[in-house]
C-alpha cells in the first residue's frame, strides 16, 4: 500500500513527528546523530513541481528520472481520498522538500514501490503491496551506500506494544509502522530541539490520533492534575513506555496501555527522576556546553528543593536567597557601625 | 469676619455653578445644534431629501379580515407542504385523499402554521407598519459570533449599520489594494467610505444617487425619435428603473448620511427599511415599483399584512429577491422576482447578466439539494459573511468570516469517481469553482456600450448596448490566479506559485480579448452599430473594445507598467493563489479626462429617464452630473474629505481636480468616451454543477486554460498540454456517466 492513513488536517504536523521517538539511533548516541538539516529555502518551497530539474545532485532519489513520472501527480498537496471503510482521509502526496530532508532522500520512488505503478491509472493490486519498514531495513543491512540502522529492536518492543496487541485483538484496527511514521519525511529531530518542540512534535503524533484525550477532563487521566499543561510540557512516550530498561537515547516502542503506565507523580516532580531522563538528555549536555559544568550545577532548574520544574519558582527562590543575603549582610553592618560607635564613646 | 467668609463661599459658589451653568448650556446647545440644525445643513448642502414615509399597502385589517387572512394563509401553506409530504405516491387519487387527511392531522396542522399569526392575533396587531412594528418584539436580538458566544444587540443599530442597509463601509478589512499599491482602508491609513454607494461601475451606467430611483416613460413599438412629451398619454407606458430596487432602505436617497463620520440616517429614513423583503415567505415582489410624491421619487414596498403574518426564517427564495438579479440576471428564465415586476411602473428587465452564474434548483447543485444561503453565508445577526476573498470594492460587514466549498466538503471532495486521489490532488490549484461552474448564462454581458445606445422597440426604451455576451468558457469566463486580493477596479490578483515570474494579468488576460469567435461577434455588433452611428470607425472600435490598452498614450502604459511592477506585485504574491473563473466585463462610458491614469479615468454617470427615453447619452450624461451630489463631488471639501484618496486608488496621481466637465460656456473639453483600460474580472461562485469539467477541457494544446499565459515554464507547458493520461480517463468518464439528480428533487426538499 502506498496511501499512509492520516488526516490532511494535520498534515503540518507530519513535519515535526521525525521525532525524537526514534532519536539518533546509533548507539554512541549524540555523536552519532545526523547533524540538523538546513531549512529548504523559499525557492525550493516555490517549486513544488517535479518538472524543475534541481542540480545535479538531484538526480538521485525523488529527482531521478522515474521518480518525477510519479511525482508529475503525487507532488500535488492536496493528492488525498476518502478511505471507504476508515472514512479517514488518506494522503497521497509527497512533499517534495520535505522528502529531500528526510532519511530517505536517497531512494527512488521505485526502490520502495514496485513495477505495477508504472502506468496510471495504477492496478488495484499495487495498493496491497505489502510493505514493511523492518523488513525493508534488514535487507539491505549488507549495501554498503545504504547501511540503514537495523529496527529489530524496535520492532520487539512494538509487538509487545498496546498498538500491536489492539491491533491482533478481534475487531482491532490495522496498526503498522506508517501509522505514526511517514517514511516520506521522516527525520530524527536534531539534538538541538528546544524541549517545547520536541513535546509537540511527539505528542502531535499521539493526539492526531487520540483526539479524545484533547477534552478538560481526558479519558484516564482524571487522577492527572492540568492534563494540557502536562500535554505541552512531557512527551506521553515518557509515561507510557515501561521504566525498566530504558536507554537514554532510544525510547522504547513498547507503548503501554493506562493500567501499565506510569502514575507516579515523583517519578518526573523529583531531582533525578528516571521518567524524564531521556526527554531532557539533550538539554542537560547543551546547557553544560553553554553554561559550563558549574555553572550548570548551581543553576539547575530543580536546585530549590529539588522538585519543582517551574522558573516561576526558581525566580522566587532565589530572591528570597538574595533577600536573605542582604539582610545578613546589613545585620553585619549595623553590628560593626555599633561597635564603631561604642568604641569613640569609650 | 465670619460673614465675609461666608459671603466670599457664597460668592465661590455662585461662580462655580454658573460656570457648570454655562457649561451645561454650550453643551445643550452643541447638542441641538448636532440634532436639530446638522441635518438640515447636510441635507440641504447634498441636496438629499428625507421625509416621513408612507406605504398605501400598510392597510389596517378588522379583526374579521384578520381572521380570513390567517386562515387563508395557513391553509395555504399546510396544503403547500402536505402536498410535498404525499408527493412520492404513484396515484393521483390517493394523493388527493391523503392531503385532505394530513389537513386534518392535529400535529401536522401544529407544524404548519406560521408562529407570528398567533403573536399579531394576541398583541392586537392589525395594521403592519414597518420596522416600528417588527421592532415591538425585537428591539434586541441575540447575535452569535464566530467563536460561538453570544450577544444581544440593538435590532435596528445591527441593521442600520449593516452593509445590507448602507452598502458602504469606512472601516478596514478590504481585500481591495489601490493601484499605489496600498490597501483600502488598512488599519494604518486615512479611512474613507467606499462601497457600492460610490462605487463606479459600468454595468449599471449610474451612481446609487443619480439613479436611485427613476420613472421612465417608455412608447412601445412608439417612434424611437418622438419627444415624449409629444406622445399622447395612452401611448406611455411608466416603468421603473434604479439601484433602489434591490436595496433596502425606502428613502428617496441611500444611506447618504452614512458617509459622514458624525451624524446618522434620520428616524424617517430607517422607518423606511423593509423588513419584509427579507423576512416574509409571502413577500409580493409586484409591490416593488417606484413611487412619486411632493417630496420625490422613492421605491414602494410590501406592507401588507398578508407579507406581515408569514414572516419567518429568511429562505433562498428571499436572498433570491434581489440576488437574482445579479447572479442569474433578470432574464434568467428560473428568477421568480423577476416574473413580479409590480403591480404597476413595473420595472425595466436587464437582459444582460451581471454574472449569469444562477442559483436555483434547476442550476445550481445546492439550491437543488435544498441547502439554504444562510447555511454557508452564515449571519451574524444582521451581518452577513460574504468571504474572505473578494475582487470587487464591495464592502463587508465580516471581513474575517470564512465562506468556503472546503469547510463543508473536506479537502478530500470526490468520492465517487476511481480517479478522486488525481481529482482531489488538483483543489492545490484548482478552486472549485473552476471546474463546476461549466459555462454561465449565455447572456452573460462581457462589453457593454453606453455610448451608443440601440432602440428596443418592444419595450419602446432606448437601452445600452451589449457588444459581446456569452457563458463560455475562454469567452464569457476566464480564468486567472487569485489569492483573494483585487484591485480598485475590480481585478483579480494572484500568482502562479509555482511560475516564472511572467504572469502578467493586468498588461495580458485583463485587456485582450483574443478568441476569433468573440472578436467576429465584436465585429459584427460593430458593423450593425456603425449603420446608426456614421462615426463608428470599425476597425477602430473593435480594437478599442478588444485592446483597450491601445487607449493609453505611450507615456500612460509605460506609467502603467512602472505602477505594476512598484505596487501590485507584493498584493499579487500574498498568499496562496489558486486558479479561479472570471466574468470579464468592460464598458464604455463618457470620462472625465481630468482625472485620468493609467488604469482609467473617472467615468460619469447617466440619469436613467433621459437615456431610455432619448437615447441622448451625451445629455443623460449632463442631467446626472448636474446632481448636486456630483457638484459637491467637484468641490474643495469633498476633495479634501475623500477624492484626493479615491483618485490615488483609482492610480490617478496629484489628487482630484475639481474642474466641473461641463464649463458655464457648456463646452466639455475634458469629457471622452472611453473603454476601461482593463476589463473587470467579477467573481463567480454559483451555478455549481455536479459534473464539472472534463480533464481534456483543461488538458490539451488548446484548452481552456492558456497555460503559458499563467506563468508556467514550457516543460510544464507541455507536460500539461500532453494528453496521454487524459484520454483515457475521460473515456472512462464516459463509460460511467454520474446519474443526474431528480429535476423536482430540489423543490421537494425545499417544501421539506
Amino acid at each position: 500500500m502506498s496511501g499512509i492513513p492520516i488526516l490532511t488536517r494535520r498534515r503540518a504536523l507530519w513535519m515535526l513527528p521525525l521525532l525524537a521517538l526514534f532519536p539518533p539511533l546509533a548507539p554512541a548516541a549524540p555523536a552519532g546523530a545526523p547533524a540538523p538539516v538546513a531549512e529548504a529555502t523559499p525557492t525550493d518551497r516555490r517549486a513544488g513541481t517535479p518538472a524543475i530539474p534541481a542540480a545535479a545532485a538531484d538526480k538521485v532519489g525523488i529527482g531521478s528520472r522515474d521518480s518525477q513520472k510519479c511525482m508529475r501527480c503525487h507532488w500535488m498537496e492536496t493528492m488525498a481520498y476518502r478511505d471507504r471503510e476508515t472514512r479517514e482521509i488518506v494522503n497521497l502526496s509527497i512533499d517534495a522538500d520535505a522528502y529531500r530532508h528526510s532519511v530517505h532522500q536517497g531512494l527512488a520512488c521505485g526502490d520502495c514501490h514496485d513495477r505495477a505503478y508504472k502506468h496510471y491509472p495504477h492496478r488495484t493490486s499495487s495498493a496491497d503491496e505489502g510493505l514493511s519498514c523492518v523488513g525493508c531495513h534488514a535487507e539491505r543491512q549488507d549495501d554498503p551506500s545504504l547501511s540503514p540502522p537495523k529496527l529489530d529492536a524496535f520492532d520487539v518492543q512494538y509487538q509487545h506494544s498496546v498498538h500491536a496487541l489492539e491491533a491482533r485483538l478481534a475487531g482491532g484496527g490495522p496498526f503498522s509502522c506508517f501509522s505514526c511514521h511517514n517514511p516520506h519525511s521522516f527525520r530524527p529531530l536534531p539534538n538541538d530541539t528546544p524541549v517545547s518542540e520536541v513535546v509537540a512534535a511527539n505528542n502531535g503524533l499521539c493526539l492526531d490520533c487520540h483526539t479524545e484525550l484533547l477534552s478538560p477532563v481526558p479519558k484516564g487521566h482524571a487522577w492527572l492534575p492540568r492534563p494540557r499543561q502536562h500535554w505541552r510540557a512531557v512527551r506521553c512516550l515518557d509515561c507510557h513506555t515501561p521504566l525498566e530498561g530504558r536507554q537514554l537515547y532510544a525510547p522504547s516502542h513498547e507503548l503501554l496501555g493506562a493500567t501499565e503506565s506510569n502514575q507516579n507523580c515523583v517519578e518526573c516532580h523529583s531531582r533525578g527522576g528516571q521518567l524524564l531522563a531521556q526527554l531532557y538528555v539533550h538539554r542537560a549536555e547543551q546547557e553544560r556546553e553553554r553554561e559550563g559544568f558549574l555553572a550548570h550545577a548551581i543553576y539547575n532548574d530543580a536546585y530549590i528543593i529539588g522538585m519543582s520544574r517551574s522558573p516561576v519558582i526558581d525566580r522566587i527562590g532565589l530572591a528570597v536567597v538574595g533577600l536573605i543575603v542582604l539582610g545578613v549582610a546589613a545585620h553585619g553592618y549595623g553590628r560593626y557601625l555599633a561597635y564603631k560607635r561604642k568604641r569613640r564613646a569609650r | 469676619m465670619s460673614t465675609a467668609a461666608t459671603a466670599q463661599d457664597t460668592a465661590k459658589s455662585t461662580r462655580t455653578g454658573r460656570l457648570v451653568l454655562i457649561l451645561f448650556g454650550v453643551l445643550l446647545v452643541l447638542y441641538l445644534l448636532y440634532k436639530l440644525v446638522y441635518p438640515l445643513v447636510f441635507d440641504a448642502y447634498t441636496g438629499v431629501t428625507n421625509a416621513p414615509l408612507s406605504y398605501p399597502n400598510s392597510e389596517t385589517l378588522s379583526d374579521a379580515a384578520f381572521e380570513q387572512l390567517a386562515l387563508e394563509l395557513t391553509e395555504d401553506t399546510r396544503r403547500t407542504r402536505a402536498e410535498a409530504t404525499v408527493a412520492q405516491d404513484q396515484d393521483a387519487f390517493a394523493r388527493e385523499l391523503k392531503v385532505e387527511m394530513l389537513m386534518r392531522t392535529a400535529s401536522f396542522m401544529e407544524d404548519t402554521e406560521y408562529s407570528h399569526i398567533k403573536y399579531f392575533r394576541d398583541a392586537g396587531l392589525r395594521t403592519y407598519q414597518g420596522p416600528s412594528t417588527c421592532l415591538t418584539c425585537h428591539e434586541t436580538m441575540q447575535v452569535e459570533h464566530a467563536d460561538g458566544s453570544l450577544g444581544t444587540v440593538n435590532t435596528l443599530d445591527d441593521i442600520v449599520n449593516s452593509v445590507h442597509f448602507k452598502f458602504q463601509s469606512a472601516a478596514s478589512g478590504f481585500s481591495t489594494f489601490g493601484y499605489d499599491g496600498r490597501r483600502v482602508n488598512a488599519e494604518d491609513s486615512r479611512k474613507i467610505p467606499v462601497g457600492k454607494i460610490n462605487r463606479a461601475c459600468g454595468i449599471p451606467g449610474s451612481f446609487s444617487w443619480t439613479g436611485w430611483a427613476a420613472l421612465v416613460q417608455s412608447r412601445p413599438h412608439g417612434d424611437p425619435h418622438a419627444d415624449v412629451a409629444a406622445v399622447p398619454a395612452d401611448r406611455i407606458v411608466t416603468r421603473s428603473e434604479g439601484c433602489g430596487q434591490c436595496h433596502i432602505g425606502g428613502n428617496y436617497h441611500p444611506a447618504t448620511e452614512k458617509m459622514m463620520p458624525v451624524g446618522d440616517v434620520p428616524d424617517t429614513a430607517k422607518q423606511g427599511i423593509d423588513c419584509l423583503i427579507c423576512h416574509s415567505a409571502e413577500y409580493d415582489m409586484n409591490q416593488r415599483y417606484v413611487v412619486q410624491d411632493k417630496h420625490g421619487r422613492r421605491w414602494n414596498q410590501d406592507r401588507s399584512m398578508r407579507a406581515a403574518l408569514a414572516v419567518g426564517q429568511t429562505r433562498n427564495q428571499n436572498c433570491l429577491n434581489c440576488h437574482q438579479h445579479n447572479m442569474g440576471g433578470d432574464a434568467y428564465i428560473h428568477n421568480v422576482a423577476a416574473k413580479s415586476l409590480g403591480e404597476r411602473h413595473q420595472r425595466i428587465l436587464h437582459t444582460g447578466a451581471k454574472r449569469g452564474n444562477p442559483f436555483s434548483p434547476e442550476s445550481d447543485a445546492h439550491a437543488a439539494a435544498g441547502i439554504q444561503c444562510t447555511d454557508c453565508h452564515v449571519p451574524q445577526g444582521h451581518k452577513i459573511p460574504r468571504g474572505t476573498k473578494g475582487v470587487d470594492l464591495v464592502a463587508t460587514d465580516l471581513p474575517d468570516r470564512e465562506v468556503t466549498c472546503e469547510s463543508c466538503h473536506s479537502e478530500a471532495p470526490h468520492n465517487a469517481s476511481e480517479h478522486r486521489a488525481l481529482l482531489n490532488g488538483h483543489i492545490a490549484r484548482i478552486a472549485c469553482e473552476t471546474c463546476h461552474i461549466n459555462q454561465l448564462e449565455d447572456n452573460n454581458v462581457i462589453l457593454r456600450d453606453w455610448v451608443h445606445p440601440t432602440w428596443n422597440a418592444e419595450e419602446g426604451l432606448w437601452e445600452f448596448t451589449d457588444v459581446y455576451r456569452s457563458g463560455a468558457p475562454g469567452k464569457g469566463i476566464i480564468y486567472l490566479w487569485f489569492n483573494g486580493n483585487g484591485t480598485f477596479l475590480a481585478n483579480a490578483l494572484g500568482d502562479n506559485p509555482a511560475g516564472t515570474g511572467d504572469y502578467d494579468p493586468l498588461m495580458q488576460q485583463m485587456v485582450q480579448i483574443t478568441d476569433p469567435e468573440a472578436i467576429a461577434a465584436i465585429r459584427a455588433k460593430a458593423e450593425e452599430l456603425a449603420q446608426h452611428y456614421p462615426d463608428i470607425d470599425v476597425d477602430a472600435y473593435v480594437k478599442a473594445a478588444t485592446r483597450p490598452l491601445s487607449q493609453l498614450s505611450p507615456e500612460m502604459l509605460a506609467k502603467r507598467r512602472q505602477m505594476i511592477d512598484a505596487n501590485l506585485k507584493r498584493a499579487m504574491a500574498e498568499g496562496e493563489s489558486k486558479l479561479y473563473p472570471f466574468k470579464p466585463f468592460n464598458a464604455m462610458m463618457y470620462e472625465d479626462m481630468a482625472n485620468q491614469g493609467p488604469f482609467g479615468a473617472m467615468i460619469l454617470p447617466f440619469d436613467y429617464p433621459t437615456y431610455y427615453e432619448t437615447g441622448d447619452t451625451l445629455a443623460a450624461m449632463q442631467v446626472a452630473i448636474g446632481d448636486p451630489i456630483v457638484r459637491r463631488m467637484y468641490q474643495e471639501p469633498f476633495k479634501l474629505y475623500m477624492m484626493d484618496e479615491f483618485m490615488a486608488y483609482f492610480g490617478v496621481e496629484g489628487g482630484w481636480k475639481t474642474d466641473y466637465p461641463i464649463r458655464p460656456d457648456g463646452s466639455m473639453p475634458n469629457v471622452e468616451a472611453h473603454w476601461m483600460r482593463q476589463m473587470g474580472t467579477l467573481m463567480v461562485n454559483h451555478g455549481i454543477q455536479r459534473q464539472g469539467q472534463t480533464c481534456k477541457d483543461c488538458h490539451r494544446p488548446d484548452g481552456i486554460l492558456d497555460y503559458a499565459a499563467l506563468g508556467y515554464p514550457p516543460e510544464r507547458v507541455e507536460e500539461l498540454e500532453s494528453m496521454d493520461i487524459v484520454e483515457k480517463i475521460d473515456g472512462d468518464f464516459a463509460s460511467t456517466p454520474i446519474p443526474a439528480p431528480p429535476a423536482d428533487a430540489g423543490e421537494r426538499s425545499a417544501a421539506r
